[in-house]
């Protein structure tokens, strides 16, 4: 169950990618390698992460029917 | 070349009898080391795009992994060459990986997102650019005064903000169990909490946002969950 109060259901995807693709486990590190343009960055060979700029775009560009959260009001 | 896209770790040596599916629809299965494993899945490239539908399917194995272990969430897109390198990197982080498994086992995050925190801050200093008297200065000093004026409103915001985070943890960090709070990014206007709860207790936490936000009409408060612990780990990778 996703509880979701008061907004609307975007603001879980928003609340997802900020975790995903800024916490969590590190294995290698954080030393970061942009590509500019591309928006991506590589951790040694083996890490592949967001950048925040690519998170925000991210969230400018989701369409309301991307894959949903399995959520319901409370 | 196959790489080894890495979701979690969990505090047992195998993942189960129930199949999962990760990413390319691959299956997950476990690498493991000592009392833990890393949940894994084949992928046959070597980047992962971030986007709302690879992240959540992320999120989906590693709740699928919370229904029958601990787990703590690897930041999304972590690849690994083989098997062995990534058994040699958790083996040199086992014991803080172990720390971390026992003091999230069974617990959950909730995101809020709080807006309309004395906005009247910003707009006043919005308004010192179009001040009629501010017109007559030169624009050197024009521009010296506005800044001075944005940062101190900046900073009455700042204050506003935390008088608003003080007031939104008497009432919610005695439903939880850690809280870490902050602003969206330096200079905006949200605030922003995680909160680790227990699961069993997440239908409490959930009651006392509801309160919160019945007391505090006049703030924009969203909250969702129950996600996996991402920000309440502190593992951290040894030194290179």
């Amino acid at each position: 169950m996703k509880v979701r109060i008061g907004h609307e259901r975007n603001t879980a995807i928003a609340d997802l990618l900020d975790r995903a693709l800024s916490k969590g486990v590190v294995l290698w590190g954080e030393a970061t390698i942009s590509l500019a343009g591309v928006g991506l960055i590589y951790v040694g060979l083996k890490v592949l992460v967001a950048s925040v700029e690519t998170m925000h775009t991210m969230r400018a560009v989701h369409r309301a029917d991307a894959p949903l959260l399995d959520e319901r009001g409370a | 070349m196959t790489m080894l896209y890495v979701y979690g770790v969990v505090d047992s040596p195998s993942l189960g009898d129930s199949p999962l599916t990760g990413h390319d629809a691959a299956s997950v299965f476990a690498v493991p080391c000592g009392d833990c494993a890393a949940a894994a899945s084949n992928l046959s490239r070597r980047t992962v795009v971030p986007g709302p539908g690879s992240v959540w399917l992320h999120e989906q194995v590693l709740e699928a992994l919370m229904r029958r272990h601990a787990v703590l969430p690897l930041r999304f897109g972590t690849l690994v060459p083989d098997a062995d390198m990534l058994r040699n990197r958790l083996a040199a982080m086992l014991p803080a990986l172990g720390d971390d498994l026992r003091r999230l086992r069974g617990r959950v995050e909730f995101a809020l997102r709080v807006t309309g925190v004395d906005a009247g801050c910003l707009r006043a200093g919005d308004a010192a650019e179009t001040n009629d008297a501010a017109r007559t200065l030169s624009p050197g000093t024009r521009y010296l005064r506005a800044q001075a004026e944005r940062r101190r409103h900046r900073i009455a915001f700042e204050d506003a903000a935390r008088g608003t985070e003080r007031a939104l943890r008497r009432h919610l960090d005695p439903a939880a169990e850690s809280a870490a709070w902050g602003l969206a990014t330096a200079q905006s206007t949200t605030l922003v909490a995680s909160y680790l709860v227990p699961r069993e207790d997440a239908s409490a936490f959930a009651a006392a946002v509801a309160d919160v936000r019945a007391h505090h009409p006049a703030l924009e408060i969203s909250c969702t969950g129950p996600w996996a612990p991402y920000s309440f780990v502190t593992v951290r990778p040894p030194e290179a």
